[in-house]
């Protein structure tokens, strides 16, 4: 009973609410609704990626610059467990 | 609900929440992030071009094997012939501890294990037996590491691992960015391929053992190699096998571990252990010895918290984000239907069909190297 004074000002801080929490509200209902969004191939206007000599002849190799038959992959078990890799931006 | 609710206190919560939708993903599956993460991987290493994918987890069960044995024939050998200088064995398979040593102390160099790193000793044994296990030439083969680590690139590149008939055992090592950043440029979304399993060179599955996910982590070679010494000591297995004195974030640990049972089965020694992690605990441990201290085994890794922590890993801010590396590695150890290197059936197959048993001639030859680095020659 004794907050009943502070009625008058109810409208007023609904308004500075909503409008205050509008952009997060709609932001978390969108990333809360939708599945994360795929990584983009490099579009040509991006800044390129920095690649490493080793990622670069890796690259080479794969796209039949040398004349292997077989392309192995081994990964240590740290590597796998890294499951920020894809989940959040490196 | 709640996670909204979360969400909705701040921007930064945002991200928070985003993270947890994200690796929560594979639950929608019915299954754990850990066991869809690396299904993922492989699927993704496909996507980017590569014909098979190995475990590395296979050449770090051989690499027990290895050094086990090296362990166990020194141990037996000193309760014969005391030495005259009492140190340790060193571990062998990082290679920022290995590029060190020699600049600590030079005499330590000699007590490295001469066993090489998990990664190179596939290498060796895929090209060796290419042939056998693959049906093409070794010099056909194109063999790359993904690692976690910013120096095993040049540990590759060392004479040592370039075989007489100039084919080298690992041709090409990236780092875990490196592949992020290969997966972005070609445009794959890892998380929404199907999972695929390892390959493995043999009918087997190619997946290993718990002890071997344990080498990424501070500890984990240890605890790997006291499951076998301690089985192949006294035919039984360890009666609980985590071994907790070694496990943990911690710079430096030390435990005793019998190689007997109660009843007395088994050698007469009970090892002396030490893990330590970061460059400054390992000019510690080194002083320590000179001084007279006692170890039988000491593991050392370059990294603060080893491997999971290395140089060519997302760095991440959160705190908290090693821990969970950490607490990922053992919850893949606990649920493997194997557990301890020995039982690795492609493991078994090399003894065999190759190399006849742990410790024999072949194997030296091929997956044992002399200590020709560990001073400086690779930096």
């Amino acid at each position: 009973m004794r907050f009943f004074f502070l009625l008058p000002l109810l409208p007023w801080a609904t308004t500075a609410f909503t409008q205050s929490s509008n952009f997060r509200l709609k932001t978390a209902l969108k990333v809360a609704a939708e599945p994360p969004a795929p990584p983009k191939a490099a579009a040509k206007d991006d800044k390129p990626e920095k690649i490493s000599k080793e990622a670069q002849e890796l690259l080479d190799v794969l796209e039949g610059k040398t004349n292997y038959k077989l392309v192995i992959a081994q990964t240590a078990p740290a590597v796998r467990y890294v499951q920020c890799l894809w989940c959040v931006s490196l | 609900m709640s996670f909204r609710m979360v969400a909705l206190l701040s921007h930064r919560d945002l991200s928070v929440f985003q993270t947890l939708y994200r690796v929560g993903f594979p639950e929608e599956f019915g299954l754990g992030p850990m066991e869809l993460t690396p299904g993922y991987m492989v699927a993704a290493l496909k996507e980017v071009g590569f014909d098979l994918v190995f475990d590395t987890n296979v050449a770090a069960d051989l690499t027990i094997m290895e050094e086990g044995t090296e362990l166990l024939t020194r141990v037996k050998s000193r309760l014969e012939n005391p030495p005259e200088k009492d140190y340790p064995l060193f571990t062998s398979c990082c290679p920022g501890w290995m590029n060190t040593i020699g600049k600590i102390d030079p005499e330590m160099v000699q007590e490295i294990s001469t066993s090489k790193s998990p990664h190179m000793m596939y290498g060796a044994m895929v090209k060796e037996y290419s042939q056998e296990m693959l049906g093409v030439k070794p010099e056909e083969i194109y063999f790359c590491s993904v690692m976690p680590c910013v120096r095993k690139r040049a540990e590759s590149d060392e004479p040592a691992f370039v075989r007489p008939d100039g084919v080298r055992d690992i041709d090409n090592v990236i780092t875990t960015k490196d592949l992020g950043t290969l997966c972005r440029l070609k445009g794959i979304d890892a998380p929404n391929l199907e999972p695929v399993t390892f390959d493995s060179p043999f009918q087997t599955d190619g997946a290993g053992s718990g002890a071997g996910q344990l080498f990424g982590a501070t500890g984990g070679v240890t605890e790997a190699a006291i499951r076998t010494c301690y089985f192949v000591a006294t035919g039984e297995n360890l009666p609980k096998l985590e071994f907790e004195p070694v496990r943990g974030l911690e710079g430096w640990k030390e435990c005793v571990v019998p190689l007997h049972t109660e009843d007395g089965k088994g050698l007469p020694v009970d090892l002396k252990i030490a893990v330590v992690n970061g460059l400054a605990n390992a000019k510690k441990i080194v002083a320590k010895i000179k001084e007279g201290e006692h170890y039988d085994f000491v593991e050392v890794m370059a990294c603060p918290a080893g491997c999971i922590n290395g140089g060519g890993q997302p760095q991440n801010k959160d705190k908290d984000a090693v821990q969970r590396r950490l607490d990922a590695m053992y919850n893949l150890d606990k649920n493997m239907p194997r557990r301890q290197s020995h039982e690795d059936p492609i493991v078994q197959e090399f003894y065999e069909r190759f190399l006849g048993e742990a410790g024999s001639h072949k194997a030296h030859d091929l997956l044992h190297v002399k200590p020709v680095y560990g001073r400086g020659e690779f930096e």
